[in-house]
């Protein structure tokens, strides 16, 4: 009789004890996560054996990851900032000057070639508009992902041809000449017309920042993991400490306030570059080097 | 990397990982926290011999008691790695590419903080390296992992966010290619 | 290849170790335990001779040709040392049966009987006696003391040394060769050489002298060691064994073991083959780590028989060092000890020559010195015959071991050991601990290893438990023979040497003696003879009597053991004994079946019966059972005449009852000397009734025998003493003490305690050496991957912890093994053994608890500790070295 009733008490005890522990534990969880939520830093240690410890540890990097993340949502938030503050600039000129041209083909005795001049003028500066809200468009869909485009394998040649077209002109103007190195007509995952504009781009900023009589070369090297296309030129070039600020959204080098340029260019041909390598899901990678 | 993963100790200095001295921890607290913040990927590969594929990779998962095994997220490992359909075979039966993968699936199976990577792809064929190297890349972004490679291979060097020479043991200030978009500028 | 083998041994220490430590120790043990039985042996030859005489053999002839023959002593068949002859010139019966022998010096040298006092007869009316018949005839023992013999004066001149042999009943008076007899046997003593087996020597004599096989004699206790007899072929024993329908498994195994001394040899056999295993076990871990390395030589082109020749080259230089260490150290240590150890291996049957029949202490001093400086010798046959099987053993082992080798592929076995079991089973979906489940595989790789390292961690265990049960049985049978072999219980026994029935102890005597301060336990029996009256189908045993039929003095005396009637039935002659109550309840340790219930036996109508036991540890009483009825008729009055005993005489002189059987036992307690257990017979049919009974049916009130013991803390020699005076007046009574004997006994019995426990030690310390070594190979093959398991962070308390419940489990399941193995197995063998071969009287006594207990716990350590070290050396290294 008395076996039964210690063991009876035995029992109870186990019990309660259990349903101390699970409380215990309950509490202390609860404690961690309320760290998270203030963003306080956890004192309990991770380095020990145990469940607790192994939930700690992991908490840890779930706070770390959120600061992390919280960060940059802040960091874009900035950037959004600067980019309508940039955008208002950006819009501004040209507004101006759409304002100006619009007020002078108003003159009444206004010549015609002046008339014509000014509705020139007054055209560049809309095209000028137009591609500017049209880029910021694409890339406010291609962050989003509203627009798909196909990627299949196709040959290089005919898409560098494009971009070239594209810019022939500009280069023309400048006296820089546009030289590239034979290479095989190779085929390579992308979508043309995309791909061509990234180009283009890329061709552009060289134009751009090349001083007259520059030389700008493209070459193609194919590795066996990827291939590599290589745009050079010899401007004035990018500073060092830049590197990793050039491809982002709105960075303009401080070199570059005398030329005209929004920024935005290469954010957008990266963009459009990391689309086609996500899709291919690494079948085959372009590289840009500098 | 053992200096890195607290495998072997410095005869000088300081290894600070996440604002912490490891070299204030005791062996034990080492070893923790080596287990929950730091998996290896060796050179040869060190599966054991005595679990087929599928226990290898979940391997480091059970070292923490009760820690759960995400199946779904082995089994999405396993298949990117194409060695799902392998998963019961043991490392003895398999080829030395695919251990190597199984090695990496292993390494990523418990999504630590830092990956530490001695030659991985050295047995594999381009397609698979890769294969591996997309992967990397991904689950870092994903679990916003650090992922530390040794290689000799100046081709897969150039996928990574940035480039550390070690020329005789000495770090050689040489060039640096950082990230293009995110990514830590503080070094 | 001599170079390559000497430098595996240095380069593997521990291995290397491991083997010549086992090869060491087998070696002492095998050589030490040769060496122990063969100095038994010679010991007890000696001791015999020093007992029974130097003669080997006893021709009986008549008196023309013993003059008349010429004896050479050289011969080229046989050498002779030495012979004599003895006359037997005439015979007394009162005061005691003596015998007026007369002999020559040759005789008396052999048979250490020769004058230490006064000299020789020369005159027909002198005498010689030893202290013993002086003692029995009331003299004081003075030179030219007159003593009168059955009328007849004569002048006592020599003292002869005393006869040590049990066989009191011939008492000797030695007379000149003047004197004159009517008797006429002559005896002719021969001693031969003992270089030669003494069976062909004895045949070449005999046919050289045509004298015929039936004359002689053989002085037994002395030529068993010496081949005195042609030993039964090996094939004949087993065919007869198993063809005939009187032998069986039992038969071939006592046969074998008289004739060839089964039970010694088989236990040197039985060690060499547990040493070869452990060898071998040892040798095939040790070449397991190299099997790379094999395979990489092979594979440059070494064949595989050279590497063969290395491997054994190996063993063979661990052993020649080893096996010569191994002898000097087991004979040294015994060489040293051998006064505490030289009991152990007593030959069966010196049990009774070691009581002293004389007088206490008087006669011990004067016979001389005692039997105790027994000297060591070394078996050197045993020695090399062991090191040439062990060699050849050794080449064997390391034969299979390379071939174990070749099974597998060059590829494989330069890969390493892939021996784990292969399931197609994903552990992570059940298992949440996978550290444990890859050290679980990597301990418990195949079924074979797994029993292999059971078996040797069982083995050292089941040894222990083995020697322990049997050590255990034995202190009970050598309690209990000691009580039941003639009364051995007590210190002191007092019986009447005399075979008439009237001849007894006074009732009075035997009270005062229990008064007696200084002696306890006195326990007085009563006797007379009966005869048991058995249906012819009762009779199962039918040819058990037939040998004891054929003896003359039965025939002589009785009539025959076993009569047969003309109605068919049998009469059988029984001694009948009368206990005390404290004898009654000695008894109870040796029922068979029944009880003994002291009040309905003294009611009277229960009697217990003594069964009959054949060679084999039997025990029959005709088929009947406690609550069956016998017939039983006894003289009506003691005083009778000889003839009566025949039971041959008109029913008025016996008294015919009917007994109910209350108790079947295997042994009585007290036992006569003068009736039936005479003339070489020994433990005769035999009935106890309660001392009341005795009276109330036959009206005997005196004794026959007395038990009695000094009581605590009284000295042996006065208690002694004391008797003495008490039955000083009783015509022919004879005391002897046995004090000194049941000393002699338990020291024999602690002696061979000692040794078996000893060996069980070292046995279980060889098996030890196997289990390390085996655990620790298990572990440290698997050394990388237990450094990548610490890489990927396992900490080290919680490495041992794993490594430890392995070990564990290990040392659980090998004790679930010796539990299972002991139990079902070896106790049934050891039970059989004891039964049938030694003839334990009383076996079933268990091991105490403490040392199965003790045992177990034990192995669990052992296998904790076999696991543990090598964790330690894992832990203890770099993470680095180990991985890279």
């Amino acid at each position: 009789m008395a076996l039964h009733i210690i063991l009876l008490i035995l029992l109870f005890i186990v019990i309660g004890y259990s349903i101390y522990r699970k409380r215990k534990t309950f509490q202390s969880i609860n404690r961690l996560l309320d760290c998270v939520l203030s963003q306080e830093p956890i004192a309990l240690s991770d380095t020990k054996e145990g469940e607790l410890s192994a939930l700690v540890s992991k908490i840890n990097r779930i706070q770390q990851v959120l600061g992390k993340q919280i960060m940059q949502a802040e960091d874009e938030k900035e950037q959004v900032k600067s980019l309508v503050s940039n955008m208002s600039h950006q819009l501004k000129t040209p507004l101006a000057n759409l304002s100006l041209y619009t007020e002078i083909l108003s003159i009444p005795q206004l010549t015609e070639e002046k008339k014509a001049d000014a509705a020139q003028k007054l055209k560049r500066q809309v095209d000028k508009l137009d591609w500017i809200i049209g880029s910021l468009a694409k890339m406010v869909k291609l962050e989003q992902n509203a627009i798909t485009f196909d990627i299949e394998p196709l040959p290089i040649r005919g898409t560098i041809l494009d971009a070239i077209d594209t810019v022939y002109e500009k280069a023309e103007k400048k006296h820089i000449s546009l030289t590239s190195e034979p290479y095989d007509d190779i085929l390579l995952y992308h979508n043309r017309k995309w791909t061509a504009e990234v180009f283009a781009n890329l061709l552009e900023n060289a134009v751009k920042y090349t001083a007259p009589g520059g030389a700008v070369q493209i070459s193609i090297h194919p590795y066996e993991i990827y291939t590599e296309i290589m745009f050079t030129d010899n401007g004035c070039g990018i500073r060092g400490e830049e590197i990793p600020r050039i491809f982002q959204r709105f960075y303009r080098s401080p070199e570059t306030e005398q030329t005209e340029g929004s920024g935005i260019g290469l954010y957008l041909s990266n963009l459009i570059l990391e689309k086609e390598k996500v899709k291919s899901m690494a079948k085959k990678n372009i590289r840009l080097l500098p | 990397m053992n200096l890195i993963g607290g495998l072997d100790i410095p005869t000088e200095g300081n290894i600070f990982i996440k604002g912490k001295d490891i070299s204030s921890l005791t062996r034990k607290e080492l070893t923790i926290f080596r287990r929950r913040n730091i998996g290896f990927v060796f050179q040869n590969y060190s599966l054991m011999p005595v679990l087929n594929v599928y226990d290898n990779t979940a391997l480091p998962i059970t070292f923490d008691r009760g820690n759960h095994i995400s199946r779904g997220y082995i089994e999405e490992l396993l298949r990117e790695l194409g060695i799902w359909d392998k998963r019961k075979k043991y490392p003895n039966e398999l080829s030395g590419g695919q251990q190597q993968r199984t090695a990496i699936a292993r390494a990523l199976a418990n999504r630590p903080a830092i990956l530490l990577a001695d030659e991985p792809t050295g047995n594999l064929d381009s397609k698979t390296t890769v294969e591996v190297i997309g992967l990397l890349k991904a689950s870092c972004r994903k679990y916003s992992q650090t992922i530390l490679m040794v290689t000799h291979n100046e081709a897969i060097a150039q996928i990574c966010d940035r480039i550390i020479h070690i020329e005789d043991g000495m770090i050689s200030p040489g060039i640096r290619k950082l990230s293009h978009k995110g990514g830590d500028d503080r070094c | 290849m001599l170079k390559l083998a000497y430098s595996y041994i240095r380069y593997y220490k521990s291995q290397t170790f491991a083997i010549l430590a086992s090869i060491i120790l087998t070696a002492a043990l095998l050589s030490g335990i040769s060496s122990l039985m063969y100095s038994s042996r010679l010991n007890s030859l000696e001791n015999n001779k020093q007992i029974y005489g130097d003669w080997h053999y006893s021709i009986d002839l008549d008196a023309d040709t013993c003059n008349t023959i010429q004896i050479e002593a050289q011969d080229s068949n046989y050498q002779m040392e030495c012979y004599g002859k003895k006359s037997i010139k005439d015979m007394t019966a009162a005061p005691y049966p003596m015998y007026f022998v007369q002999t020559d010096e040759a005789y008396r040298q052999m048979a250490h009987r020769q004058i230490i006092d006064g000299q020789y007869p020369e005159d027909a009316n002198e005498i010689a006696a030893d202290r013993y018949t002086l003692a029995n005839l009331s003299s004081s023992g003075t030179l030219g003391e007159v003593l009168s013999i059955d009328g007849q004066d004569f002048i006592l001149t020599g003292i002869v040394e005393s006869s040590w042999a049990a066989d009191t009943d011939e008492m000797e008076l030695f007379v000149a060769n003047s004197f004159t007899g009517p008797g006429t046997r002559t005896l002719l003593y021969l001693q031969f050489s003992e270089d030669e087996k003494l069976y062909r020597q004895l045949n070449a004599f005999l046919n050289k002298y045509k004298i015929s096989g039936d004359a002689v004699q053989s002085n037994d206790e002395v030529t068993k060691f010496l081949s005195g007899e042609p030993p039964e072929g090996i094939y004949d024993i087993i065919k007869f064994g198993l063809t005939n329908e009187e032998g069986n498994f039992t038969y071939i195994i006592l046969k074998l073991q008289s004739e060839y001394n089964l039970a010694s040899y088989g236990m040197l056999l039985l060690l060499c083959i547990f040493s070869i295993f452990i060898i071998h076990s040892i040798f095939r871990i040790s070449v397991s780590k190299r099997t790379s390395e094999y395979g990489i030589m092979e594979t440059l082109g070494i064949s595989g028989m050279r590497i063969g020749g290395t491997l054994i080259l190996e063993l063979w230089l661990l052993f020649l060092f080893g096996y010569p260490s191994g002898c000097l150290l087991g004979n040294g240590i015994l060489r040293l000890f051998y006064q505490q150890l030289n009991r152990v291996f007593t030959v069966k049957g010196t049990g009774n020559a070691d009581i002293r029949t004389a007088l206490s202490e008087t006669d011990r001093i004067f016979a001389g010195a005692d039997s105790g400086n027994a000297v060591f010798h070394t078996a050197w046959n045993a020695i090399a015959a062991g090191f040439v099987f062990l060699l050849t053993a050794l080449a064997i082992a390391g034969f299979s071991t390379v071939r174990s080798m070749h099974r597998q592929s060059l590829r494989q076995v330069i890969n390493g050991d892939t021996s784990f079991i292969k399931r197609r089973h994903i552990y992570s979906f059940r298992n949440p601990n996978l550290a444990h489940v890859i050290v679980r595989k990597f301990m418990f790789p195949s079924r074979r290893r797994v029993i292999g390292i059971l078996l040797s961690l069982s083995l050292g265990g089941c040894m222990f438990l083995c020697s322990a049960y049997m050590v255990e049985n034995l202190k009970v049978h050598a309690d209990m023979s000691l009580k039941s072999d003639d009364g051995l219980g007590s210190d002191y026994r007092v019986s009447i040497k005399s075979d008439i029935l009237s001849d007894t102890i006074p009732a009075q005597t035997v009270t005062e003696i229990k008064k007696t301060a200084e002696l306890s336990e006195v326990y007085a029996t009563r006797y007379t003879l009966g005869e048991l009256t058995i249906q012819k189908r009762e009779l199962e045993w039918d040819k058990y009597f037939d040998q004891m039929n054929k003896s003359s003095y039965f025939i002589q005396r009785f009539g025959g053991i076993c009569v047969q009637k003309e109605d068919g039935s049998y009469g059988i002659k029984y001694n009948i004994y009368g206990y005390d109550t404290g004898l009654l309840e000695q008894l109870q340790e040796f029922i068979l079946e029944g009880s003994i219930n002291l009040e309905e036996l003294e009611q009277g109508g229960k009697i217990i019966a003594v069964a009959n036991k054949d060679g084999q540890g039997n025990y029959n009483f005709y088929g009947k059972h406690p609550g069956d009825t016998i017939t039983l008729k006894v003289p009506s009055i003691q005083n009778c005449l000889p003839e009566i005993l025949k039971f041959q005489s008109p029913e008025e002189n016996y008294i015919t009852q009917e007994f109910e059987i209350a108790a079947i036992v295997s042994r009585p307690l007290a036992r006569e000397t003068s009736f039936l257990n005479a003339d070489s017979w020994s433990n005769m049919q035999s009935l106890i009734l309660p001392n009341r009974q005795m009276y109330e049916q036959y009206g005997i009130y005196d004794y026959s025998f007395i038990n009695a013991s000094a009581a605590d803390e009284t000295d042996t020699g006065i208690a002694a003493d004391r008797l003495l005076q008490k039955i000083q007046d009783v015509p022919k009574a004879v005391l002897q003490d046995y004090t000194t004997a049941i000393e002699t006994q338990k020291g024999h019995l602690r002696q061979q305690q000692l040794f078996f426990s000893g060996i069980a030690v070292i046995l279980l310390v060889i098996s030890l050496f196997h289990i390390m070594n085996s655990m620790n190979y298990s572990i440290l093959s698997h050394q990388r991957e237990y450094g990548i398991i610490r890489a990927m962070g396992i900490t080290d308390a919680g490495f041992y912890n794993m490594v430890l419940q392995m070990g564990l489990l290990y040392g659980l399941l090998a004790d679930l093994l010796i539990f299972l193995l002991y139990n079902l197995f070896l106790r049934r063998v050891m039970d059989y053994y004891m039964i049938h071969i030694v003839q334990f009287l009383h076996i079933g006594k268990t091991v105490p608890r403490e040392i199965t207990g003790s045992v177990m716990v034990l192995n669990i350590l052992i296998a904790a500790a076999a696991v543990i070290i090598p964790a330690r050396k894992i832990v203890k290294s770099q993470i680095i070295s180990e991985i890279v």
